[in-house]
This record gives structure tokens, C-alpha cells and sequence, in this order.
């Protein structure tokens, strides 16, 4: 452990209040609030890929954008490098985002449908730019009058000079620069984004993350919005981006098949909470928490003889309001005992497998079992789904 | 002689926009046996949709336009019948589930109002057809087993003993009777306490809790043909799981044959029997599941199977197709795919594949529409 | 351009509504600097003819008073014109600002949330009441005269902007633009102007083209009766059929209404169809889609990222044998 690691995340939370009924504030209820981020503790290395997988409300979306400081957290601690970043403000902040950039999951609504590309791409360069500028613009002022309060004889202090300003021109260069890194032609700069395919969009948001040559991307759904064809284009290109800069990425997707491919490690969240964390191989071939396991047995697979399947893990996401006590996956897991849903289980090691990290009461017993056995092999007729008890 | 729910004979069908014409459907044939399910798949644009609107007639006619074909159900040509006659065969007929049910369940409806609607339409066409005279149905009996057996739930007549035809009209919405018809249709559905959902607005369930509602609004009538078009693909992947397992159960129990629409392979692999390809609104491959997911015969099947990723980084670059689907107003000329395919010919360029036709026989034979079909087994 | 055109081709009654404007402001244009041009006749003075019907000298008759009512119609054409545009331009500006203010810093339990509401509460205030009446209250214990009228109008015009700004602006900022310019590091400033400004600018143009017709109504209905300007002073389409109408000269010389009526309709008419094609100029989607089919569908791709997906397929794509033909997808 050289240096500190490149994003560090201890026990953070995000709630989002509810505004209150009014039957709720006159009986003195407390405002109830959605637990996105429930003590979420995680840290990144520079360069890797970290996959983040799971359902809707499962809080990594959130997740991703706190790390992105598009949120403030309510509460835990958000390190980049070592230094805390949960309370930036200001100028600071906005000078601090070029070291982590976001592509978002809807290419249609995440670029301006007004603005030509060289603008939308080129937009970060003059925002950074603007924000050099402020600071300098600070420090120049408070040299200036540091100056003017010396004593005689010493000499004034070289004021720092302000660059020239960023034109047009420059910005075009840019992303003339750019373009070719995400695979699209230097000689669409005037074009409009709906004259794009869906992957070029993308591409195109990606090559607005990549302009101010951050430390940190994170991808919101990357690929949700995609055709299957063109998704092995844009995850090849991911990868070959890293290998080319060293960048790392924080893959937040539902698409299993994605994080197997592009990261080097996942993690799972269930209702705002990790459940499993550990190198991409480990935790898809070897899943040790019974969610993890559920997750892969659920996905469809293109092999015909997974029609005699039936997936027995029953009920719904409970709500992201007042969560229960407990393990939040103890309703619908079917190894759940009574002291799942007492206590809520952290993150920890489990001896056999030191790279993963578990919450799970029963991990030890429990960590034999197989996706597959999650399915039926044989149909049952009338039934309703029965827990394995194992 | 293969007994069919739907024939769809040469259907094309184009949207005019503006000034332009989107062939989004060229010339398409398939069948649907009678107690099967067929799957079609295809990336975004393919037509696939669009077909499985068309075939209830709910396309908005202005823009789409059907060219040519014919859509044979129960010996009527759907395309020739005027769109005021066709509420009649939807329902018992022809029903359909969609993608997004917060879109398609009525926002400002309870559940127990959308349901007892069907229920209702059930019985009106029910006592309509009934020859004159009071017949037992006995209760219920929840003690025996917690859910109906499908059959038996779909099969009863929803008519209560004794009745005329024209007391049951009036029955209100809040009879007893109907109330538990309702329920009934809720359980076969795998929702445990419908009770409790009952009087809550379809934005207050949950989305698989919803496609569920669908489907038993949909199988409530016992269609003879039931379009399933993408009913999974808003879902989380585990509810995903949970729907398609409900579906494969009640497939098992209820006659209906299905046409199921998805761009998921997987989902497709799970459900259908017989899978047809699309692209760019042509099919391209027709065959029974197992032998068209083992040994696909068309170019384009076979790289779509192959862009799955399933692989770890460390095994090397994904596979995908190169260029993008093409613009349905001025598609290439010859074979469509020709300008992606990995084996493209001259003469793919100039002379389109002939368009895929159902043959007689027990089980639709493997059929490709591509020049250089037996080719495509030794690509990589 | 060539867009542009092609729109107002595709669609004839907007090319009729555009062409019809451009001729109103065109004759406005003239008649301020060149009345000659138009007519022989000055305004407020009498011709020799009184209570003619409509002739070839004088295409809409004359009055009671000897005024060409032809001339006196163009004459009040670009005061209208004007006082129209005028309204509507500082509605859209006052309104239009305010909505965006209460719409873009309204977040729960902030000083931006509270000024958004008491912003609002005041626009409900006003919107509570008809327009119409509101303006005739307003213009009656105002008096008559031009200023007046424009402040009675005004008074009552620029909530309908706020809803309109505030409705658009609250769609927008959630949109992922928006939240990806701010994790660029746009300042909030920026935001508004660049981002939220742009796109909420296209409804509230269209609204504002066809408002014009309605203020112009509305104008003319208050002139009509009796307040406003003074006709026989300011030529005003309203005020001059008010004042034939009052003379009782509806039943005998009835084209003396006709004239200031008709020019109403047409330039209300030519307004309404212009905005409604304004629309589809105005957005660079739609446009294309317009521009006819030929200049590619919405699932086609740029020229950009066709070549560069066949250059990958001829290059990279080592996994399919014989990789494909260099030549990409067809050019439409």
C-alpha cells in the first residue's frame, strides 16, 4: 500500500428526505427518508475497473454519482487520493471534477440537442478552463494585495499571468483530438447528436468524459440503451482505453455480462448496502451470498436447454424507505434463519476465500451452493415456489 | 395438416413520414401452431414490433400503411377486415402484453376495476352464446389446494349458475361473485394476498407485480393467441426470472399459443419452440429452438449469438457486427445484411434471398434466407 | 436555410402564414417611411367623398368623416403591429425570466424554493382573473391614451409567460444535460443561460408568434369598447370599428366595419400559421425529418461513424473471416 488508493468510500450514506404529510408532522413522526446509500464502505485503485452490480433500488446509481459528487453524502467519509472530497464546494469542487467525469445511461438526454458536438465534447475544456481562470483570478488578488501591505525594501511578489484566453479555435482542437480515441471521425465537430446512432451518442458522451483526461470515469449503464451488436464495440473500446491510459472506470450496470467483460472486480448491492465484493472472477464463478448467487442464476442465457429452468427465489425489492432491521435480503432468501433478520450482517472475510468479501451471516454454509441449484430442473405443476432450506 | 392460431402470409408494411416511406416490414410469412410458442428475435429496428402490433390491427394507420400479405385468423384475413369490426376478436381472440405496463394498465383504474372489465366482457360474450337453462358450477373450494389449477380457473364458464342472460348485465362491479372471479385470475398469477392489491393504482405496484396484472388480464379470456411483445425487458433481471418462470408454468397448464417478441436471446432460448429471426424487416431464419441456437444457418443469427458477451477480459476482444442496421427508407439493395455479412458474395449485392415460406409438415423445417446457407456452419 | 425552405414546402399553410407576415411587415415597413407608396391619402385627412361605398378609389369606402378607411386601416397597421409586439415582448422577457427563476432554483426548503413559491402565488393571483376583463378594468381607470393601453395589456399578459417558462424550465433540469454540464464543472450560471435558456427558448417562441394574434385581439377588443386610444387621433383597428359601430353605421354603410375586421383577421391568421410552423423549424429534429426522408432516417448514422465502422470492420475485426467489404453501409 504505496499510495493511498485512488477513491476511498467509508461508511457512506446518502438519504433523500420525504416531505412529511401533514398527518405525519402533526402526530411528531419523524421525516422518513429513502435509504439510497446505506454505509456503503469501498475503495478503488487507479486503473482498475470496478463493476457495480444490481437491480433497481439497489442504490448504485446513487453510489456512483456520490463518487462523482453530483450528490453530497449525509453522512461517511469520500476520499480522492487521500484528501476528503464529500465537502467540496465552489470553485474548489468544480475544479476538482476533472478528475472524475460521468457518462450517463441515456444517450439521448445526456447531450444538448441544440448544441453542435465540438460544444457538447468541448464543454468541459471550457468550464476547467473558466475555473483556472477564477483561482488564478483569487490568487492574483490576494497577491496584489499582499503587495501592497509589504514593508519597504522588499521586493513585490511576481503576480502569476493569466493565459491567454481559450477560443474557439483551441476548444475545436480538442476535440479534434479526442474523437479518434472513442472511434469517431474528426470531421463531424458541426454535426447535431441526433444525427448519431445510439452507439454514436455514446461514444460521444464518452469522449466529453475522456476531454479533460480524468483519473476516473464513472458509466452509468453504458450499454443498457444498445443493441447487443454494438455493445461489444463500445465495451472493446473501454477496455482498450485503459490499456492505452490507465484510466479507471466505475462500471455501474445490471448487465452481468458487461462486468464480466470490462472489470476487474464487482461489487453487488442489495437496498443500498454491499453484499459482496471481490475479483470479477472470483464472485461470478464461485458467488458466495445467496443475492449474488440469485442475480446469476436469473439471467437468461442463449442455450435452449434452459427452457425446463424455473428460477424459485420469490417476492419483490422491498422499499428504499426505513429499510428493514436485519439482513434486507432475509424476506426472499432461502437460506434466511432467525438471526438474518435480527442483525444486519457487514462486509467480511471469509476464510477460503480471502480475496471476497461477504455479508452474510451464513457465508460459510452457504457458500457451496451453486447458482444453478436456485433453479428447477424439473417443472412443477400448481405449486407455488418453495424455499430450499439446505 | 398443422392446425395454426395466426398465418401471416407475405405481410409488408410501411410508415410514411413526411416525405419518405420506412419499409419496416418486407414481406414476412411465419406461422404460429396451435399450442406452441414461436419467438421472434432482432435488434431495435428489425420490424419485430411492429409485426406483432400489426397482427391486432392496433397500428396507428396514418403513418403505417400494410403494403401487401395477409393475416389469416380463424379463416378471416385480419388486413381485410375494417378496423371497427376488430374489437370483437381481441380479447377471446387475439390479446396482447406489452413492455412498460405502467403504459399500458390505466393509470386513473384499481386493479380490481381493469380486471373485473375483463371479466365482465367474459361474460357478457359468454351469456350471449349460452343455450337458454341453469347449469351447477360447484364453489370453489380453497381448502383443497392455494392455486387453481389454470385449466380448470379458464375453462369454468364465468356465468354464475341460473342467471339470465339479462340479469347478468346488470350485474354492479361490486358483486361478490365477480369479486372472486377476480381473485381467482390474481392467484393463478402467483400473487399471494390479492386481496391486498385489489384497490391500489397500477403506479403503485411494483413492475413485475404489474406485468403479472397484465398477464392475467390478458389470459382472463383465454385467447386463442396470446403476442407477448418484450413483456420482460423493462424488468429487473430476478423478477425478469420470476415472470418467464410464471409463464413457462401457465404455458404448460393453458393451451394458448404465444408469440413472444423479445431482443434478449436468452429470454428467447428459455421460451419459445420455434424462434424467427428478423432483420431490417425481413425474417431472416425460421427453425425450431434448440437446432437454430446450436446451428444457426444464417450469417446474421450466427454473429448475434456470438456479439453475447460471456467472456472475461482476459480471453480477448468481444465479438461484434461491424456497421450499424440500415435506414429503412433506402435499404440495400439485394441481401440487406450484405453489407455487415462476414461471407458477403457478388451476387448477395444485387439478388435478395427469396423471403422465407412455411412449408407443410409436423415441425417447421430449419429455413434460412440467405444465398449461402450451408456456408455459415463453418464460420468461426 | 435549405432546411428551412424545405419545411415551409412540406407544409403549405405555414408557407401561406410566412408569406402573409412577411407582407404585413413589409407594409408596415412602407407605410412609416413611405406612405406614398400605398395610398394617395394622408392619415386624419378628409377626402371629398363622405359614406362611399367601396370603389376603386377607394377600395374599403369612406366614412362619415371623409377618411379613406383603406388608408386609415394601413395607417393603424403598424401602430397595431407595434403595440402588439411590444406587449408580448416585454410579457415574454418579464414572464419569461421570472418562470425561469421559479422554475430552475426550486428545490424544497431553500431560499430559491420560497421565492419560487411567492412567485408563483402572485402569477395564480393575476391568472385568477380573466384577461380580458382584468385589462378592460385596468385600461378604464387608466383613461385613454397609448401608454395605458399597453400597461392594461401588459398588467394582464405576462403570468401566462411565467407558467409556460416555469413548466419548460422544470422539464429540463432534470434532464441529463444538464447534470452532465454541472459534472463538467459549469458554474450554475452557465447552466441556465447555455443549457436551460436554449431549450425552453423554442416553446416560448412558438407561444409567443401565435400570442401576438391574441393580443392584437385583445388590443382591438379594447379599442372596440371605447377605451384605449382615441380613434380620429391614432388610427387603431379596434377603436375604428368601436366608432363606426357607435355612429350606427353597421346598418347603413356596413364596409366600414369590414375594413379594420378584415385586416385583424388576416394578420391574426397570418401570425397562428406561422407559429405553428415555426415549431418544426425550430427544432433541429424535426427539421430533418421534414427535409424529406432522403437526408437519412432517424436510425441512420452520420458519415463520421459509418466509415470509421467499416475501417474497424476491415481492420479489427479479425474474428469473422474475410472481413467485411470496405465499403460500409450504402450512402442514402
Amino acid at each position: 500500500m504505496s499510495s493511498p488508493p485512488l477513491i476511498e468510500v467509508v461508511d457512506l450514506e446518502k438519504h433523500f428526505p420525504l416531505t412529511r404529510t401533514a398527518t405525519e408532522y402533526l402526530q411528531g413522526r419523524p421525516r422518513r427518508s429513502i435509504h439510497a446509500v446505506d454505509g456503503v464502505s469501498l475503495s478503488m485503485r487507479a486503473g482498475e475497473t470496478l463493476g457495480l452490480i444490481g437491480e433497481s433500488g439497489s442504490g448504485k446509481t446513487t453510489l456512483g454519482w456520490l463518487v462523482a459528487r453530483l450528490h453530497e453524502p449525509t453522512a461517511g467519509a469520500l476520499r480522492f487520493g487521500g484528501a476528503e472530497v464529500g465537502t467540496l464546494e465552489g470553485t474548489e469542487l468544480r475544479h476538482w471534477r476533472r478528475n472524475v467525469q460521468v457518462v450517463f445511461q441515456d444517450p439521448v438526454g445526456s447531450l444538448d440537442p441544440r448544441l453542435k458536438v465540438w460544444q457538447i465534447v468541448g464543454e468541459p475544456v471550457r468550464a476547467q478552463d473558466q475555473t483556472d481562470r477564477q483561482i488564478l483570478r483569487r490568487e492574483r488578488r490576494h497577491l496584489r494585495r499582499e503587495n501592497a501591505r509589504r514593508p519597504k525594501g522588499e521586493p513585490a511578489r511576481l503576480l502569476p499571468p493569466m493565459p491567454p484566453r481559450l477560443n474557439r479555435a483551441a476548444v475545436r482542437a480538442r476535440v479534434r483530438e479526442i474523437l479518434p480515441t472513442v472511434g469517431l471521425l474528426e470531421d463531424c465537430l458541426d454535426q447535431y447528436p441526433h444525427e448519431f446512432s445510439g452507439g454514436g451518442r455514446q461514444r460521444l458522451s464518452l469522449a466529453r468524459a475522456l476531454i479533460v483526461r480524468p483519473k476516473m470515469v464513472v458509466l452509468d449503464e453504458p450499454t443498457s440503451a444498445l443493441d447487443v451488436a454494438v455493445q461489444g464495440q463500445i465495451l472493446n473500446r473501454l477496455v482498450e482505453l485503459q490499456r492505452e491510459t490507465g484510466i479507471a472506470y466505475l462500471l455501474i450496470t445490471h448487465n452481468v455480462a458487461a462486468v464480466r467483460y470490462v472489470a476487474d472486480r464487482v461489487a453487488v448491492m442489495y437496498l443500498g448496502q454491499i453484499v459482496e465484493v471481490g475479483p470479477v472472477h472470483d464472485v461470478l464463478e464461485r458467488p458466495i451470498h445467496p443475492y449474488t448467487k440469485a442475480l446469476l442464476a436469473a439471467v437468461p442465457v442463449a442455450d435452449a436447454r434452459r427452457r425446463r429452468s424455473r428460477f424459485r427465489i420469490g417476492g419483490d425489492v422491498p422499499s428504499l424507505i426505513d429499510p428493514p432491521s436485519g439482513c434486507r435480503f432475509a424476506p426472499r432468501c432461502p437460506f434466511a434463519v432467525d438471526r438474518c433478520r435480527d442483525e444486519n450482517p457487514s462486509l467480511r472475510e471469509i476464510p477460503g476465500a480471502p480475496a471476497q468479501l461477504v455479508a452474510c451471516h451464513r457465508a460459510e454454509e452457504v457458500r457451496a451452493v451453486a447458482p444453478a441449484s436456485l433453479l428447477e430442473a424439473v417443472p412443477q405443476r400448481g405449486d407455488a415456489p418453495a424455499p430450499a432450506t439446505s | 395438416m398443422m392446425d395454426f392460431a395466426v398465418s401471416i402470409e407475405g405481410l409488408s408494411i410501411d410508415y410514411v413520414v413526411g416525405a419518405g416511406r420506412f419499409h419496416a416490414v418486407s414481406d414476412v410469412s411465419l406461422d404460429v401452431p396451435t399450442g406452441r410458442v414461436v419467438g421472434i428475435v432482432g435488434e431495435t429496428g428489425c420490424g419485430k414490433s411492429t409485426l406483432a402490433q400489426a397482427i391486432p390491427r392496433l397500428l396507428p394507420e396514418p403513418p403505417a400503411s400494410i403494403g401487401s400479405g395477409r393475416i389469416i385468423f380463424r379463416g378471416m384475413d385480419l388486413v381485410k377486415i375494417p378496423l371497427w369490426k376488430m374489437p370483437a376478436l381481441r380479447g377471446t381472440g387475439i390479446s396482447m402484453i406489452f413492455q412498460e405496463p405502467l403504459n399500458s394498465l390505466n393509470p386513473a383504474f384499481r386493479v380490481y376495476d381493469q380486471l373485473v372489465e375483463a371479466v365482465r366482457m367474459r361474460r357478457r360474450r359468454e351469456a350471449g352464446e349460452r343455450v337458454a337453462g341453469p347449469r351447477e358450477s360447484p364453489p370453489f373450494d380453497y381448502s383443497r389446494r392455494p392455486v387453481p389449477g389454470a385449466v380448470e380457473v379458464l375453462s369454468r364458464p364465468v356465468a354464475p349458475g341460473g342467471a339470465t342472460a339479462a340479469a347478468m348485465r346488470k350485474t354492479s362491479s361490486r358483486h361478490p361473485e365477480l369479486r372472486e372471479e377476480v381473485l381467482d385470475f390474481l392467484r393463478l398469477v402467483r400473487i399471494s394476498d390479492p386481496e391486498t392489491i385489489l384497490d391500489l393504482y397500477p403506479h403503485e405496484l411494483s413492475g413485475g407485480m404489474r406485468q403479472r396484472v397484465m398477464i392475467a388480464m390478458a389470459l382472463s379470456e383465454k385467447p386463442a393467441l396470446l403476442i407477448a411483445d418484450e413483456p420482460t425487458s423493462a424488468l429487473d433481471v430476478t423478477i425478469q426470472a420470476q415472470v418467464l418462470t410464471l409463464m413457462k408454468d401457465l404455458i404448460e397448464e393453458v393451451q394458448t399459443s404465444i408469440l413472444f417478441i423479445s431482443h434478449d436471446l436468452g429470454v428467447i432460448a428459455e421460451m419459445a419452440d420455434e424462434v424467427g429471426v428478423m432483420y431490417a424487416g425481413r425474417l431472416v431464419e425460421f427453425g425450431p429452438v434448440t437446432e437454430l441456437f446450436d446451428a444457426p444457418r444464417h450469417p446474421y443469427t450466427k454473429a448475434l449469438l456470438r456479439a453475447s458477451p460471456t467472456r472475461y477480459k482476459s480471453d480477448g476482444p468481444l465479438a461484434s457486427i461491424a456497421g450499424s442496421v440500415p435506414n429503412l427508407a433506402h435499404p440495400p439493395d439485394g441481401c440487406r445484411f450484405h453489407p455487415r455479412c462476414p461471407i458477403p458474395r457478388p451476387v448477395c449485392r444485387v439478388d435478395p434471398p427469396p423471403p422465407l415460406r412455411p412449408t407443410d409438415g409436423p415441425a417447421s423445417p430449419h429455413r434460412s434466407a440467405c444465398h449461402f446457407a450451408q456456408e455459415v456452419e463453418s464460420l468461426p | 436555410m435549405r432546411t428551412f425552405w424545405n419545411v415551409l414546402r412540406a407544409n403549405p399553410l405555414t408557407l401561406v402564414g410566412f408569406v402573409l407576415v412577411v407582407l404585413i411587415a413589409l407594409t408596415a415597413l412602407i407605410i412609416t417611411v413611405a406612405p406614398g407608396l400605398l395610398t394617395p391619402y394622408r392619415s386624419d385627412v378628409a377626402t371629398n367623398a363622405y359614406a362611399q361605398a367601396p370603389s376603386w378609389a377607394h377600395p374599403f369606402g369612406t366614412d362619415g368623416g371623409g377618411l379613406d378607411i383603406y388608408s386609415e386601416v394601413l395607417y393603424a397597421l403598424p401602430f397595431d403591429l407595434a403595440i402588439a409586439f411590444a406587449i408580448a415582448g416585454v410579457a415574454l422577457v418579464a414572464g419569461g425570466a421570472l418562470g425561469l427563476i421559479a422554475g430552475f432554483w426550486d428545490r424544497p426548503g431553500s431560499v430559491g424554493g420560497a421565492v419560487s413559491v411567492l412567485i408563483m402565488r402572485i402569477t395564480d393571483i393575476f391568472l385568477a382573473f380573466p384577461s380580458l376583463i382584468l385589462a378592460l378594468a385596468i385600461a378604464v381607470s387608466l383613461g385613454r391614451g397609448v401608454l395605458q393601453l399597453i400597461v392594461a395589456v401588459l398588467l394582464t399578459w405576462w403570468p401566462y409567460y411565467v407558467r409556460l417558462a416555469r413548466g419548460e424550465t422544470l422539464a429540463v433540469k432534470h434532464l441529463p444535460y444538464v447534470t452532465a454540464a454541472r459534472a463538467a464543472g459549469v458554474t450554475e450560471g452557465r447552466i441556465v443561460l447555455r443549457h436551460v435558456l436554449r431549450n425552453i427558448l423554442e416553446p416560448v417562441i412558438v407561444y409567443f408568434t401565435l400570442d401576438v394574434g391574441t393580443v392584437l385581439v385583445t388590443l382591438s377588443t379594447i379599442g372596440y369598447v371605447g377605451l384605449g386610444v382615441n380613434y380620429p387621433i391614432t388610427p387603431e383597428w379596434g377603436s375604428m370599428m368601436s366608432t363606426y359601430q357607435n355612429a350606427g353605421l353597421i346598418t347603413s354603410d356596413p364596409w366600414t366595419v369590414l375594413g379594420p375586421g378584415v385586416a385583424i383577421f388576416v394578420t391574426v391568421l397570418a401570425f397562428s400559421l406561422l407559429g405553428d410552423g415555426l415549431r418544426d423549424v425550430l427544432d433541429p429534429r424535426s427539421r430533418r425529418v421534414l427535409a424529406g426522408a432522403s437526408t437519412g432516417g432517424p436510425t441512420s448514422t452520420s458519415p463520421a461513424e459509418r466509415k470509421e465502422e467499416a475501417d474497424e470492420a476491415l481492420g479489427r475485426s479479425k474474428d469473422l473471416p474475410g472481413a467485411a467489404l470496405g465499403e460500409g453501409s450504402p450512402a442514402p
